[in-house]
């Protein structure tokens, strides 16, 4: 790769870094994670730039390529662990609504399935339509839709649709003994 | 708010509280470059594969003191950083990878198997070099290590009137040696000699070897 070429990449990566480590953030519900996914994804749309550097949405292409090599780490990982801020214990008193709403909220993203967790991080993190979400995950539109239904009915079992509009019933309490591990499907 | 702007909104407040340190665009670029090394090195190993005979290995290793500079005419080898159990593929089926203890050199057998051997850095003296080769009539895999304080830039191969430039592999940081590696496309049986040089031209050191021993 040419000097002229390793320097826009480099600049690409320096002013996408923060979002791509955000929407991997998402994806994977651990910031250490999140940062090897982004880095993972970069050095792959490194390998391939000159294809990347000639896309219409170079964001977008290497936003696809981090998907693919968050599911293709999915796949080949048998066992996870589950990380959770939660403990068994009370929460302590001092921690604040947003804080336990956030937190909540990783919490049971993590614990959808893959593709639910995608589809619905890409929907309304992203903000794209499901024939994006569906071009970038390589399935149908109507797969796509049925994937953010069943993600959202996911939030919502676990409470946090509801505690996310204000509504007094807390999302529910679940324990590192009581949860799936994450990432395996219920 | 509805609900989904409410979720919209969740997950960027959730996302905004991570903290984003700077861009790791040396790491990426350098793991970039290394995938791309390891996808030619499979096409090449592809490509061996579908010609190589199998082949008897003929292996020697021998520790030698200096002798004359021979000339070298090919252009300076890259020197190429790997971590302690990267494969490096070196032709004809052949592979090695490096620890702390040296350079293992793996060859497959006959059976489909492969049987690894170990050259150790403890044996090799300091400012010296050991080598290896392994190969049949249709050609020779060198590899071998040089100890020594300073990091050679070129390890060239003078077989007869011949003259190639070895690859050189090493491991991050300042182990005190590099491994080498070459392959020729003929069978080992000239006198060979191998020069090990400095990033200012200088002569670090030198085996050589006659004959088929």
């Amino acid at each position: 790769m040419s000097n002229a070429s390793d320097d826009e990449f480099h600049n690409f990566m320096t002013g996408r870094w923060p979002s791509l480590v955000r929407t991997a953030y998402l994806l994977t519900g651990s910031h250490h994670d999140a940062e090897d996914l982004a880095q993972n994804a970069l050095a792959r749309a490194y390998v391939k730039w000159d294809k990347v550097r000639h896309s219409d949405d170079m964001a977008a292409y290497v936003r696809k390529i981090m998907i693919h090599v968050h599911a293709d780490g999915f796949r080949r990982r048998t066992v996870r662990e589950w990380f959770t801020s939660r403990f068994p214990e009370t929460a302590v008193a001092d921690r604040t609504a947003q804080v336990e709403h956030r937190s909540a909220l990783i919490d049971a993203l993590a614990r959808l399935p893959l593709r639910q967790r995608s589809a619905v991080v890409l929907r309304y993190f992203e903000d794209m339509t499901p024939a994006q979400i569906a071009a970038a995950l390589g399935t149908r539109e109507s797969t796509v839709r049925s994937q953010i239904t069943r993600g959202l009915a996911g939030l919502r079992d676990d409470g946090v649709l509801a505690a996310l509009a204000g509504d007094p019933q807390e999302s529910r309490t679940h324990t590192s003994d009581s949860v799936a591990l994450k990432g395996m499907h219920r | 708010m509805n609900q989904d702007e409410s979720l919209a909104a969740a997950l960027h407040e959730a996302a905004a509280g991570v903290p984003v340190g700077t861009a790791p665009t040396a790491a990426v670029m350098r793991q970039g470059k290394m995938i791309r090394r390891r996808h030619k090195a499979m096409r090449s190993a592809v490509v061996a594969a579908a010609v190589l005979v199998p082949a008897v290995g003929v292996a020697f290793s021998a520790t030698f003191d200096s002798s004359p500079t021979p000339p070298v005419s090919a252009a300076s080898a890259a020197v190429k950083v790997v971590d302690p159990g990267e494969r490096v593929m070196l032709g004809r089926g052949k592979t090695m990878w490096l620890s702390g203890q040296g350079m293992f050199l793996v060859t497959p057998n006959a059976s489909g198997s492969t049987k690894e051997r170990l050259m150790e850095v403890a044996e090799v003296p300091g400012g010296k070099i050991s080598a290896t080769a392994v190969g049949d009539d249709a050609g020779t895999v060198w590899a071998g290590i040089y100890r020594g304080p300073e990091k050679p830039t070129r390890v060239a191969f003078s077989i007869g009137d011949r003259t190639m430039s070895a690859r050189i592999v090493t491991l991050p940081g300042r182990p005190g040696w590099v491994a080498f590696h070459a392959d020729d496309t003929h069978a080992r049986t000239n006198d060979i000699t191998i020069t090990v040089q400095g990033a200012d031209g200088a002569m670090l050191a030198s085996l050589a070897k006659s004959g088929k021993g």
